[in-house]
């Protein structure tokens, strides 16, 4: 089996692009530190993100915050990527701060604004792919609620499921 | 305690020497860089097994670092910072529990290369000092202990075997392969049956496959898939005479006045420095590792490193040349119930161009995408580059994933060894430990982009063949960092090799290297079958020759 590499290689770039961007002033990320509005920025921007619709479960439905918050105080969580979100939240609210006030279509309108922005835009990319995480990973984690996201898509998941978190021995 | 035989790794390279070694009545002690674990810890854990470091070090304590030419200059760039992890499996059995077990031997061809098409410019080919004949035997062993399931295709380039059939059937197969089969029958290509490291029946305490629909990067459940833990490994432990040492790194190998090596030194997890002592040792830590060891453990006797005084160590480093590609099927090939199938296995390569009139060619394996929902997902949240989300990207996500299956075909062709395709040591670099990290420089040669690019066209054919829709390839020059090889050649030149043709060093003898190390050319395949038995071959020659060697 071959492993992609590709992506990984455009990987310096986005580093070098978090930690030099003015925007994203340095700072210490404990997730148990982070201020509440932070927290409350991203699930407003996870609620536009991921909508319920006809066939897919939203955001809220995978408790994809809780996911968020309870993992990323994990030992094997990318500090680089929980830097990242916190600060890229920051940076939303300062830009956008009535955001939690629109409607849905100006929520929409919103970040396809922030799309442009490329500190944002990679922001954006990395909470979509950690409400992914939410949706698709086993619920053991705190996502995933009664394996919405798995029935959603039909996905059959392989067993056996874990009987504990980040591959601990049983 | 002085153990018989001291082994560094407990992968491919390893469990072979273990297993054999046990069995003989060696007293026999691995030291395994991680934990310990068997079947009843593992499970099918998209986030543990393949989103964060659980069965590898983290890259922030330690890492690799990575040179690549970018614009002329070579450029180094350690992984905590790209992210590319060259780490594939820090637990008893190595990477060899996540592999997916696509098993292809050599060619007799594959060990005289330079014979056979000649010296390619800029490439470091050379033959063998071995022949395909002495290590039939040995693959013919890996069949029969390690388990091999499948049936033997007639091909063109068909390698001999002792025996006709394989000692395991093969794997239930998806509907899809009916189409492979006809299309390849229209195109007049030959359909060729992949073999698996896979049992399909049990075999002593390990259970057949049972389709878990998670294969590779996911360590077994069952004990079917042919890890050096669940194969040889867990046999070994049973005769009693061996011993593993979890969760040991070992940081250098130290010599006496004899020239020969006395003793592992190790760090615990918690960075206690402990020691083995051993009459023999067995360095099988993957390539790039066992270069590092060697290297890092340099002393006044051996002021380049241990087995390098041909300053070979960590040279014509190989990985695999080729790439990847895939097409789709949906809804229209197949009844959503079939199409969506779980666990069943594709098991389908081409190898009609594995050798051709003018150059070297390869092999193309086909198999399913892998079923991680999180990765198919987040492949899906861009389109022409550009993010989507909400209603368009739920409904992207829901129509790829009810009514969308993708076929992969992966491609194999031989790295060519190059100057510019090496390990070495960096005082500059250190881990958390304060050893020096192996830098990887990874200079490819052209001919691997070409002929990589020559099977593709082939496979997007077939693919076009059986209807495929959306195919896709990508051929790169940079390398799947799973498939190591090289920077310890064997031959039987001193002054060229770092082993001699029983992957001995050439000046310490009572030091083996048994992984990939040893290979001056890879083949156009994966390499952990030709690893197993190079290591049952290297086996049985310390089983005979044990009190010369010591």
């Amino acid at each position: 089996m071959r492993c992609a590499k590709i992506a990984t290689m455009k990987r310096r770039t986005f580093i070098a692009l978090g930690a030099t961007s003015p925007l994203f002033l340095r700072m210490d990320t404990h997730a148990r530190e982070i201020p509440k509005d932070v927290w409350e920025t991203i699930a407003s921007v996870q609620d536009v993100l991921f909508p319920k619709t006809q066939h897919m479960p939203s955001a809220q439905e995978v408790n994809a915050l809780f996911y968020l918050v309870s993992n990323s105080s994990s030992e094997y969580f990318d500090a680089n990527d929980l830097e990242l979100l916190i600060k890229g939240a920051f940076v939303f609210h300062q830009k956008f701060p009535d955001f939690w006030e629109q409607d849905t279509v100006s929520k929409n309108k919103i970040l396809e604004i922030a799309t442009k922005d490329d500190d944002l835009e990679k922001w954006l990319s990395r909470l979509i792919y950690y409400t992914l995480e939410a949706m698709f990973s086993d619920p053991i984690y705190g996502g995933n609620t009664h394996e919405r996201g798995w029935n959603a898509t039909l996905h059959v998941n392989g067993n056996p499921r874990p009987m504990q978190k980040y591959g601990r021995k049983a | 305690m002085k153990y018989d035989v001291c082994i560094i790794g407990s992968g491919a390279g390893a469990g072979p020497l273990a297993y054999e070694l046990s069995h003989a009545g060696k007293k026999v002690v691995i030291l395994e860089k991680g934990d310990i674990y068997s079947e009843q810890d593992f499970s099918k854990d998209e986030i543990a097994y393949t989103k964060r470091p659980v069965f590898t070090p983290k890259l922030s304590d330690e890492y690799h670092t990575i040179e690549t030419l970018e614009e002329g200059k070579w450029i180094k760039t350690p992984t905590y910072e790209n992210h590319w992890n060259f780490w594939n499996g820090s637990l008893l059995g190595g990477s060899s529990n996540f592999m997916s077990g696509f098993f292809h031997r050599l060619k007799p061809n594959d060990f005289k290369l330079k014979s056979v098409y000649g010296a390619y410019e800029g490439a470091n080919i050379e033959d063998w000092p071995i022949r395909y004949e002495e290590l039939e035997p040995y693959y013919d062993m890996v069949e029969k202990i390690v388990g091999v399931s499948g049936r033997v295709s007639e091909h063109a380039h068909q390698e001999p075997r002792s025996t006709n059939a394989y000692p395991y059937p093969p794997l239930a197969e998806h509907p899809i392969v009916e189409k492979f089969d006809a299309a390849c029958k229209e195109l007049n290509f030959t359909s060729f049956m992949t073999p698996r490291a896979i049992l399909s029946e049990p075999k002593g305490n390990r259970n057949p496959c049972y389709y878990s629909h998670y294969c590779g990067s996911y360590a077994c459940s069952s004990g079917a898939k042919g890890s050096s833990r669940a194969a040889l490994i867990q046999p070994a432990l049973a005769t009693g005479n061996l011993h593993i040492i979890a969760n040991a790194f070992v940081v250098k190998l130290e010599t006496d006045g004899t020239h020969k090596v006395q003793k592992a030194r190790y760090l615990t997890k918690e960075g206690t420095q402990k020691q083995v002592k051993a009459k023999l040792f067995i360095l099988a830590a993957q390539a790039v590792e066992s270069s590092r060891l060697l290297l890092n453990s340099k002393n006044e006797a051996f002021p380049n490193g241990l087995a390098n005084s041909s300053g070979a160590v960590g040279k014509n480093l190989l990985f695999s040349g080729g790439g990847m590609g895939s097409g789709e099927f949906d809804v229209s090939h197949f009844s959503q119930e079939v199409l969506l199938q779980p666990g069943l296995f594709v098991n389908r390569a081409l190898k009609d161009w594995y050798f051709t009139p003018k150059f070297k060619g390869g092999l193309i394996d086909f198999l399913f995408e892998h079923a991680n929902p999180i990765r198919r997902a987040n492949a899906l949240k861009r389109e022409d580059d550009k993010l989507i989300f909400g209603q368009k990207l739920q409904d992207k996500i829901f129509q790829t994933f009810t009514t969308i299956r993708v076929l992969n075909f992966e491609i194999f062709n031989d790295w060519m060894p190059n100057d510019n395709c090496f390990v070495s040591v960096d005082e500059k670099y250190k881990d958390k430990y304060g050893i020096p990290v192996a830098n990887i420089r990874i200079g490819a040669h052209p001919e691997d982009v070409r002929v990589g690019e020559f099977l593709a066209t082939k496979a997007t054919q077939l693919l076009q063949h059986m209807g495929a829709k959306n195919i896709t390839y990508e051929i790169s020059p940079l390398p799947s960092q799973n498939l190591q090889a090289g920077g310890c050649r064997f031959g039987d030149d001193p002054k060229k090799h770092v082993l001699n043709r029983y992957c001995q060093s050439h000046d310490i003898p009572n030091l083996f290297v048994t992984d990939g190390s040893f290979m001056p050319t890879g083949g156009s395949v994966p390499y952990t079958w030709t690893i197993y038995a190079n290591a049952f071959r290297i086996a049985d020659y310390i089983k005979n020759h044990f009190d010369l060697l010591v």
